[in-house]
């Protein structure tokens, strides 16, 4: 070391002035520049949740959620913690990141009036939810709180102001956490927070992720959604995004989610919720600072609903439709079409056309949003959206939310979702440069592997190639890019996909792609293609597979992989390809049936089933899309 | 500063003592008994904070007057709690005064940061908890249950046999079938290794000698042939190398003890009888080790 650097003094003296600024963003454009350039490319997935809440969210605490940051990580990278009711809990295999991403509005509000602090408990609101919480009366102050943030009646006394030392505070403890926790190459803990914005209790959330250090991020404190220093519309969001990174050099982007909440609200065709066009400046912000989408989690999965993909048979998973997120306000059909993520793709083409610019063109990736502190996703080690619905023999039966709307059971919770990274390491930077060019998937909570790879030439031969995913690079794009620009003789594109299941895990049933496209009338299209499946199973004269068979053992909470394929791998071709028609597709992967958590409690508790509750559940992975613009 | 100043105990018994003596100052029989409700100036002065906190403005006088008004009536009624003893059986009070106790003395330990030879001192005293957990360079050739069916196990054997033959060795570049992960792996952790192949796999992995091709070792997807180049066992990095966490283990451990250490100087104040005598011993001794 001594001696090189020595050796290398006269030569770096002779090095050229350092290049000034403008001209290296020539080089580098965008935020992430190509990472396989002379440094290799992604052989790894990293797993990890970008959107777990501890005590220091209002409604988590409020739900009896007594974990703070310290526990949420610990958990995270291993360790066994004690849950809030008691619960000892652990995770079968620790996580490789984690972003904790607390409510803005009211951070550290509940720590402090659990603890009574005076300033609090002199207001008679205060005084009465902490007199309430103390007689065990948390779940409906929880629900009262949510209710009354939801329809943005909280009263002003009990809103910490983003400028008020409790609220600097709440922030600088979050940071101080992930800077604690963050170990590059071993855990990565992302500096992070959720702008939960709802109108009228239509969800329109945001998790905000920092590439940086406290040293940038304790410049600004976490953007909040009421006014006058907050606000609830994205526009400003992403206008206090641009002035971090402006005023820090920071790195910043937004992860939306439960869009199946948002009453048709998250992804507009023509106007924004306050009746606003889109115009050039929403779909470009838009684009530039969510270049992903939270697609499943504990709230219902996101990826299409039956009504909008009635050719599906697996659209209807895990669905929450009875309203917006309080279910103050009952869903209608026309609503779904703003709510989904494959709709919503499929909009993207649309809007692209008319304004130049697509505002959806996202990755995907699943979280959990737990409010337990506990990140868990899997089906046999599930502790429930929050602290009231932690494991015990009678949380199927609850109902999780009553109103007009109708009623939501505590057995309807979704035991998902993870986000999983094609990353050349471990750390901040290498994670979230992977989301910002969205080489990233969502699973349900499985930990499959899932390439897919799209370019003009890929053949079986490269399936075969004992590293196929060289020739995914150096003949095509990954997950979440753009098709390379057609030649002369290609025909249709190609799609190397292939899959491993989860190394402890249950075997794969099928891998599909789901194409969506832009016809010459402006009118969107969507189709669901199997392409590789387990056994010897043939479609049949409508194109349609068998399935693969159910092996669950509902008494015993128990499967077997004696059906499935614990790899399936194959190079696909768009059979229906039109050169002058926008496209994207993306790759679902799905396991063979297993046990869902519902029927796991049943055994473990020796309790009965509810009646409606599925016993079985179907884990899948949602790739992020690859995009086809024709011309380009 | 002297040591024992930092001393958070200290801190403790000096402000109990200060409470003691403002006890009985207003526990004096004369107030006591005394009837009167002052709302002095400071008291006033304190509401048009509380409420300029919280609205950012000046109360109008209808407003301080709203305020006055509800102390007395607060303090009115508090009295009468008071004297019908409505403080003794109650649940929420109870707890709210003895959780005020704590968060007087919770934050009083940040004071003093340790010095290095404290952390050295901390760091040999608890190896387990810094250890790095061993790493392992390895290369693998996979053989697929789902394609090789029932000979997946012959199929291991004898190309476990071609692998090692001195002769005429294969080359493991080729032999196996693909595997999406690759091939070469170099330094991993347990957890790493966990994370791709299964913990079975990983446990197996410990198990087998360096420099020649093992196995046949079971992971969830089939059978690996397994080369390990290298194995470092578990080691202790230097204090220089995790200082930070020594810190917050040291800061957190320190918090701990001096809030047991409070609650034993408390405690010790009392004759407690558990009414089972061998629960009430053993209740004892925990709190005083803790």
């Amino acid at each position: 070391m001594f001696a090189f650097s020595l050796g290398s003094y006269p030569a770096w003296a002779q090095l050229p002035p350092p290049p000034d600024k403008q001209s290296f963003a020539d080089v580098y454009t965008g935020k992430s520049y190509s990472p396989y350039a002379g440094r290799g490319f992604p052989s790894r997935v990293y797993w990890g949740d970008t959107h777990l809440h501890t005590a220091m969210s209002f409604d988590a605490g409020a739900f009896g959620n007594r974990l703070g940051l310290d526990e949420a990580y610990q958990f995270a990278r291993g360790d066994e913690v004690v849950s809030s009711t008691g619960v000892p809990a652990k995770l079968s295999r620790p996580l490789d990141w984690l972003m904790v991403a607390d409510h803005s509005d009211n951070m550290g509000f509940f720590p402090d009036l659990l603890a009574g602090s005076q300033h609090l408990l002199s207001d008679p609101t205060g005084r009465d939810w902490y007199d309430r919480i103390q007689a065990g009366e948390g779940v409906d102050v929880a629900l009262e709180i949510i209710g009354l943030f939801s329809q943005g009646k909280i009263p002003d006394s009990m809103m910490y102001s983003p400028d008020s030392m409790p609220y600097k505070s709440a922030w600088q403890a979050t940071i101080k956490a992930a800077e604690k926790y963050n170990d590059p190459g071993k855990f990565t803990a992302f500096i992070g927070y959720e702008w939960t914005s709802l109108i009228k209790g239509d969800n329109l959330h945001r998790v905000v992720m920092y590439r940086d250090g406290a040293d940038k991020a304790s410049q600004m404190v976490a953007y909040t959604t009421f006014p006058p220093l907050g606000s609830p519309n994205p526009r400003d969001l992403w206008k206090w995004m641009s002035t971090y990174e402006e005023k820090t050099g920071g790195d910043v982007l937004a992860i939306a989610h439960n869009g199946n909440l948002s009453n048709g609200i998250m992804f507009p065709l023509h106007e924004q919720y306050d009746g606003k066009n889109l115009d050039k400046t929403y779909v470009t912000e838009r684009a530039k600072w969510e270049p992903a989408y939270e697609v499943t989690q504990i709230k219902g999965d996101g990826e299409t609903h039956p009504f909008l993909s009635p050719e599906d048979e697996f659209a209807d998973y895990e669905t929450w439709d009875l309203g917006n997120l309080d279910a103050s306000v009952a869903k209608t059909d026309g609503m779904l079409a703003g709510e989904y993520a494959r709709e919503a793709l499929k909009r993207g083409l649309a809007i692209e056309k008319k304004l130049g610019t697509n505002p959806y063109k996202f990755g995907m990736i699943g979280s959990t949003d737990s409010h337990t502190s506990l990140a868990t996703a899997q089906e046999d080690n599930f502790f429930g959206k929050h602290s009231g619905y932690e494991p015990g023999p009678e949380r199927m039966t609850h109902p999780f939310m009553t109103t007009d709307a109708g009623t939501l059971y505590a057995w309807q919770q979704v035991s998902s979702g993870l986000a999983a990274v094609w990353a050349t390491e471990n750390t901040r930077e290498s994670i979230f440069d992977a989301i910002a060019r969205k080489e990233i998937y969502g699973t349900t909570g499985s930990r499959m592997a899932v390439r897919f790879f799209g370019g003009w030439e890929f053949t079986e031969q490269d399936i075969k190639n004992r590293q196929p995913a060289f020739s995914g690079y150096s003949k095509g794009v990954p997950m979440g890019g753009d098709l390379s620009k057609k030649p002369e003789n290609a025909r249709s594109p190609t799609f190397m996909v292939f899959a491993l299941r989860d190394p402890v895990g249950a075997n794969l049933d099928r891998i599909q792609i789901i194409k969506g496209w832009l016809d010459d009338k402006g009118k969107t299209h969507e189709k669901v293609y199997d392409v590789a499946w387990s056994g010897e199973r043939k479609p049949d004269t409508n194109g349609k597979l068998p399935p693969v068979g159910n092996t669950v053992d509902v008494k015993n909470a128990n499967w077997t992989n004696t059906i499935g394929a614990s790899e399936l791998a194959t190079v696909w071709t768009d059979p229906d390809f039109d050169p002058k028609q926008k496209a994207f597709y993306y790759a679902r992967v799905i396991e063979i049936p297993t046990p869902r958590w519902s029927t796991y409690d049943a055994f473990r508790y020796g309790v009965e089933l509810p009646k409606d509750a599925p016993t079985a559940t179907r884990e899948r992975a949602y790739t992020s899309p690859i995009w086809y613009v024709p011309g380009s | 500063m002297k040591r024992w100043l930092q001393e958070p105990l200290l801190h403790f018994l000096l402000i109990g003592a200060a409470l003691f003596a403002l006890f009985y100052q207003v526990a004096d029989p004369e107030t006591v008994s005394d009837n009167r409700i002052v709302i002095s100036e400071q008291d006033i002065d304190r509401m048009i904070t509380l409420f300029e906190r919280k609205l950012q403005r000046l109360p109008t006088e209808q407003e301080l007057n709203g305020l006055v008004e509800a102390h007395i009536r607060e303090e009115v009624l508090y009295r009468e709690a008071l004297a019908m003893g409505l403080d003794q059986d109650d649940t929420i009070v109870r707890r709210r005064m003895a959780q005020k106790v704590e968060f007087m003395f919770n934050d009083l330990v940040d004071a003093a940061e340790p010095t290095d030879e404290e952390l050295q001192q901390y760091l040999d005293g608890n190896p387990d908890k810094f250890i790095e957990s061993a790493r392992t360079s390895f290369i693998h050739v996979y053989l697929s249950a789902d394609e090789r069916g029932d000979k997946v196990m012959t199929d291991a054997q004898q190309l476990l046999v071609a692998l090692n033959s001195k002769q005429n060795p294969i080359d493991s570049d080729t032999a196996g079938d693909p595997f999406m992960f690759g091939y070469t792996f170099d330094a991993q952790s347990d957890h790493q290794i966990s994370g791709m192949f299964g913990s079975d796999f990983a446990t197996s992995l410990a198990t087998l000698a360096a420099g020649s091709w093992q196995g046949p070792v079971a992971s969830g997807y089939g059978l690996h042939l397994v080369y390990i180049n290298d194995r470092t066992e578990p080691w202790r990095p230097l204090l220089s190398e995790i200082r930070d966490s020594v810190l917050y283990e040291v800061l957190a451990e320190r918090r701990q003890l001096a809030n047991s250490a409070f609650y034993k100087t408390l405690l010790e104040r009392y004759d407690v009888i558990v009414e089972q005598p061998l629960m009430q011993q053993s209740l004892v001794e925990t709190e005083l080790t803790q």
